[in-house]
């Protein structure tokens, strides 16, 4: 068994682990410390069994591995992946600029209105700096 | 851009999923070059050129846009 299959092993036996200790000492603990464990523990063993069959497929099935490397690092999908969250970044920085009209017209809360405002603000200024980044580098 | 990466590949009897193996590109790239919907990197024109042991002007046909 490869090592990384190992530690998907290792990272769902933890999650268990934390299940366990969420579920086991939940009257000791606040809710809200409870809920963070439920909920890192259920990714974890989630995350970390998904990884673990799909490594032992691989391990055992070495074309579909190979199969599925060049459908990672083909560069036509590449290109399409990155086409595609550019393309859902701008649509989904237009519509958080949408939410923060919509919540100004229905006098929502403020803070609603300014955290809108930060991530799209946020968003473009993280753009100018990665095109300045890559810009660089390419 | 227009290319004969087809015409060649039949004149070599592979079929499309074969080259994409030679190649280590996926059977949809292969597909989309061949009807032109995808342009290559000039890594790739010069790994396909290299493959069939032909320049890259033999293979692809570059023309000028007009207007």
């Amino acid at each position: 068994m490869r090592i990384k299959t190992k530690g998907y092993l290792a990272l769902a036996a933890g999650g268990i682990l934390v299940l366990l200790t969420a579920i086991a000492c939940g009257g000791e603990l606040s809710g809200k410390l409870q809920g963070i464990l439920l909920g890192l523990g259920s990714m974890g063993t989630a995350v970390g069994f998904v990884r673990f069959f799909c490594g032992r497929f691989e391990e055992r099935h070495p074309d579909q591995r190979r199969k599925a490397e060049i459908e990672n690092c083909d560069e036509r999908n590449r290109d399409i992946r990155s086409r595609s969250q550019a393309a859902a970044g701008q649509a989904l920085q237009w519509a958080v600029i949408a939410l923060a009209w919509v919540n100004i017209l229905c006098d929502g809360e403020l803070w609603i209105t300014l955290s809108a405002v930060g991530i799209f603000v946020g968003k473009v200024v993280l753009e100018a700096a990665l095109t300045g980044y890559y810009g660089s580098r390419m | 851009m227009k290319n004969r990466i087809e015409e060649i590949r039949k004149k070599h009897g592979m079929n499309q999923e074969e080259l994409a193996d030679a190649l280590e590109v996926s059977r949809q790239t292969i597909g989309s070059l061949e009807n032109g919907r995808y342009n290559p990197s000039i890594i790739l024109a010069f790994k396909i050129a290299r493959y069939f042991d032909m320049s890259i002007e033999e293979i692809f046909l570059y023309e000028e846009e007009s207007g």
